[in-house]
């Protein structure tokens, strides 16, 4: 129980890390970002399952919007609202669909998910106006490049990782 | 890479793929839709009408009376008078900064965005 409060205490501070660097890191267009952070929830729902992957993106949101000075803004709101999507749609691949996808498969998944989600919170709470969504294949084509980038990442930490930690622990 | 991705990958990747392009077509169709038209006859602004009313109108020219409709937000020139008819095979038109010109009689129809709900920018 310790070891596992441990690891995930580590995780969390890891995707604060990831949340908060990521904001400095330049991008085309201020909506989009990697998702670096996402790599954690991903690893945590592969290690643990559902409940662990909710705490730690929770905490990592709340930590990393603190850190960067958006706490309970619109921007942690819409984050907040998009990680839940992701980690819910993200959790079901990987437990009913490992024999179909790869964890590319799956973080493409959850981003493409989370854009969705993002896309029609900003609608249904903040602007209701319909030319919000021709932002949609701008925000589908990144979450694509993303998506394979995340899954990848994931992939190769999960195989450097595989000793230390046993699935379903 | 390769021996990483599995059958499914590929499909999850196809499938976004084709929405991307999909919802590419789709948003472009009507982020480029003209809400106000021109015509000018001989470089004058006679008319300037919106696009969501349907219309029937004629236009004198130099030489002779150019028919135009508008109907379902597309405009274009159903009768002209001129030889070649050029204009009216053109055919419809509804995209901001689409154009119809007759040039023997002298007349341009010219499609504008209109300044109906378009977003200045978004900060976050």
């Amino acid at each position: 129980m310790s070891t596992k409060l441990i690891q995930l205490t580590v995780i969390i501070s890891i995707g604060s890390i990831l949340f908060t660097l990521e904001s400095f890191i330049p991008t085309p267009l201020p909506w989009i970002k990697l998702g670096l952070a996402n790599v954690t929830t991903i690893l945590v729902l592969k290690w643990y399952g559902l409940k662990e992957a909710f705490i730690v993106a929770f905490m990592r949101i709340v930590i990393g919007s603190l850190l960067t000075g958006r706490f309970l803004n619109p921007v942690f709101i819409i984050s907040l609202s998009g990680n839940i999507s992701a980690v819910v749609i993200m959790y079901f691949t990987i437990v009913y669909g490992e024999k179909m996808f790869s964890l590319i498969g799956v973080s493409i998944l959850g981003a493409v998910f989370k854009s969705i989600t993002q896309l029609f919170i900003v609608y249904l709470i903040y602007l209701r106006q319909i030319y919000l969504f021709s932002m949609t294949p701008i925000f589908l084509f990144s979450a694509l490049v993303a998506g394979i980038f995340v899954g990848f990442s994931s992939h190769l930490i999960l195989n450097k990782l595989k000793p230390y930690f046993r699935s379903g622990s | 890479m390769k021996n990483i991705l599995k059958w499914g990958d590929y499909i999850i990747i196809g499938i976004v793929l084709i929405f991307i392009s999909l919802s590419f077509t789709i948003t472009r169709w009507i982020q480029d839709r003209g809400y106000i038209c021109t015509i000018s006859v001989n470089g004058e602004e006679v008319y300037r009408l919106s696009l969501n009313k349907d219309k029937d109108i004629g236009v004198q020219g130099p030489i002779g009376e150019t028919r135009i409709k508008i109907e379902n937000g597309s405009i274009w020139i159903t009768d002209a008078p001129c030889r070649e008819k050029i204009c009216q095979k053109m055919g419809k038109i509804n995209h901001t900064g689409e154009v119809i010109v007759c040039i023997p009689n002298k007349v341009i129809i010219q499609v504008e965005s209109g300044d109906e709900q378009t977003i200045d920018g978004i900060t976050m």
